[in-house]
């Protein structure tokens, strides 16, 4: 039997001043599966991921990611849990000025123990992981990895992210939008990329975007739809 | 240590606008660090110029004002003592040395002390150091003259230097002693005291250069040659004020009760210790205003850091939102801040210090050329490392208003980056 990554349960939020903005009534996921959701901009797809990600809470409706009941936890365990299941991937400059390339990669194994233990079963070491997937994704000169993350094309910065949301083989990866910024050779190349390494590390995506050109490489699809009292739904 | 690692990686990133804060914050450390140095050794200096002498005696006046006179050289006595009484006074049983003094001429600027060979002998200063001699030696004739280190080296004299005393103080003194002209046979070791900028005489000396005048004029017609006064007796009828040096300590308050009752002439005997605390505490002002400054200056320094951290939040939104997608916690975003402002002030702090003891070795004789305080190299004391303590946990405190600034913000944006 197949286990379920993310369910969603009458679900809605709203911003501050009460008008409705998202609801979804009923949204199921498993694991291994890769989900394409679309919404034009301004339709929620960042609220709806940063409540995957337990950042927000909805006013009503339940989440439950991996079996956990987002509900029922406290804001530190929710931080403790996206840090070790959840790894994001996003639009544009996701990477930390500050870092080196390598360490933004290993970022997300420095916050989690469990990522950190997974990448070291899976490559022996943290650093090895993040080269080895590094590898996978194109950018195996290790000139690079001395570079000022700033001063890598687009297209680079983005495969450095998928490969620091990959590393630790975390269960989910979310993508908000992750190729806007890539014009349409790179944004095939890397989406199969993203794809295929989610694929390697039995990871369920969620990749959201406004892209309807996209649709076609993913096999399970959702929409955010205007509802009738001014929001979106699911 | 992900944590440091981080606040380091980012405070490198930012190093350019950091680093003017780290300078100005250092600065300022330097500046407080300093003044509290300069205080300390100023103030053990300031307590050091006279040691060992149990009771300073002069005419009956305040003990600040002979205190002033006689150790100092600052002012002039009210009165001068007859040497009668310093004679039966030095003779008390419990006296064990007694050294005269004698004031009121100069030299140049620089003050003349008639005294007796005691002076080399039994004058203390500092932890109970004796005046010791750089060339040349005590004096031994009548027109012998010792000088201090600063008396040598600003008026360039050197052993054999003729030397003419002027009557009275001031450097445009028209009265001069210049027929009795003195010779430089000793030239006295630095001691940071006083005694650096004054000329020492015999008391007979003094007596013989009066010995033809009258109430502070050469009397017409009555000139008196060197060699007619080396055979005139030259004990002296007053002194301004003398030291004494007691068998027993026990004695002290005894002998002083004694002296303030000398029957023959109105005497006032002071505890020098207790006379220099007194005067030092007249300059507690100055020194609280001094901390007050410094103390400011850091504070402002710390607000510069603080004014920084907040101007730079914005556009750190971004970053703050990355690091909560790779799990940060909120609690991780504000102890980033507080880090990476802690670790401004500590390298502040270190960089502070450093120039402070590089200042210390390079411009210590700059500073006592100029301001006569002698900066001696020495550890923090336990109050400036205090300060030091209070430093950094201002740049802390600073880091906290960001820092929650931050926390508020990495809630409210969650992973969302904006813009």
């Amino acid at each position: 039997m197949k286990k379920v990554a993310v369910t969603i349960d009458d679900l809605v939020f709203n911003w501050g001043d009460h008008t409705p903005c998202l609801s979804i009534p009923k949204f199921e996921l498993y694991c291994g599966e890769k989900v394409f959701i679309k919404g034009p901009s301004g339709s929620g797809k960042s609220t709806l991921l940063n409540m995957l990600g337990g950042v927000l809470l909805p006013e009503t409706g339940g989440i439950r990611v991996l079996e956990h009941d987002y509900s029922t936890m406290r804001a530190s365990q929710l931080d403790r849990f996206r840090a070790d299941h959840i790894g994001f991937i996003f639009q544009q400059f996701n990477l930390l000025p500050f870092l080196s390339l390598l360490d933004n990669v290993c970022l997300p194994c420095r916050f989690s123990a469990k990522r950190r233990a997974r990448a070291i079963e899976e490559f022996g070491s943290v650093e090895q992981g993040a080269e080895a997937l590094l590898a996978r994704l194109g950018l195996a000169e290790a000139s690079l990895y001395q570079k000022d993350v700033a001063a890598l094309s687009v297209g680079q910065q983005q495969r450095v992210s998928a490969a620091r949301a990959i590393l630790g083989a975390p269960e989910i990866i979310i993508a908000d939008e992750p190729t806007s910024a890539l014009d349409t050779e790179l944004r095939d190349q890397f989406l199969a990329l993203l794809l295929s390494q989610c694929e390697l590390s039995g990871s369920t995506l969620i990749f959201v975007s406004h892209d309807s050109s996209l649709e076609h490489h993913f096999s399970q699809r959702a929409q955010l739809m205007p509802s009738a009292n001014g929001g979106y739904s699911l | 240590m992900t944590l440091l690692h981080l606040a380091w990686k980012s405070f490198l990133n930012r190093k350019g606008t950091l680093l003017m804060m780290l300078l100005s914050i250092s600065m300022s450390v330097v500046l407080l660090l300093g003044v509290d140095i300069i205080r300390q050794q100023a103030k053990e200096g300031f307590s050091s110029t006279v040691s060992s002498t149990d009771l300073i005696v002069g005419a009956r006046s305040g003990q600040i004002n002979l205190l002033l006179y006689s150790v100092f050289h600052i002012g002039n006595a009210t009165n001068n003592i007859r040497w009668k009484s310093y004679e039966a006074i030095s003779q008390d049983a419990s006296v064990k040395w007694s050294i005269p003094l004698s004031l009121g001429d100069s030299h140049r600027g620089f003050r003349v002390l008639g005294t007796s060979s005691a002076y080399f002998q039994h004058y203390r200063y500092g932890a109970k150091q004796r005046l010791s001699f750089s060339q040349g030696q005590a004096f031994d004739g009548l027109f012998d003259v010792v000088i201090g280190s600063e008396v040598a080296k600003q008026l360039g004299y050197r052993l054999g230097s003729s030397v003419v005393i002027a009557h009275g103080m001031g450097n445009a003194s028209l009265m001069k002693h210049d027929d009795k002209p003195f010779k430089v046979v000793g030239i006295l070791q630095a001691t940071g005291t006083p005694v650096d900028k004054t000329l020492i005489v015999s008391l007979a000396a003094i007596e013989a250069i009066h010995v033809d005048w009258k109430s502070g004029v050469q009397l017409p017609g009555s000139k008196v040659t060197p060699e007619q006064v080396l055979n005139m007796d030259l004990e002296p009828k007053q002194i301004t004020a003398f030291m004494l040096g007691l068998n027993s300590r026990l004695s002290t308050f005894h002998l002083q009760r004694k002296i303030n009752q000398y029957r023959n002439e109105p005497l006032m005997a002071i505890l020098p210790g207790l006379a220099l605390q007194e005067l030092w505490g007249m300059f507690s002002f100055v020194e609280k205003t001094l901390f007050a400054i410094s103390a400011l200056v850091v504070v402002s320094g710390v607000l510069g850091l603080l004014a920084l951290l907040l101007s730079s939040l914005h556009e750190r939104r971004r970053e703050m939102a990355i690091l909560r997608s790779v799990g940060a916690r909120p609690i991780h975003i504000l102890t980033l801040l507080i880090l990476e402002s802690l670790l401004v002030t500590v390298l502040s702090v270190a960089l502070g210090v450093g120039v402070l003891y590089l200042v210390m070795l390079y411009a210590g004789t700059l500073i006592q050329d100029q301001f006569g305080v002698r900066l001696v190299i020495q550890s923090l004391n336990l109050w400036q490392w205090q300060l030091i303590a209070m430093v950094v946990a201002a740049g802390a405190l600073a880091g906290l208003v960001p820092g929650y600034r931050a926390y508020r913000y990495s809630l409210a944006d969650g992973m969302s980056i904006k813009l």
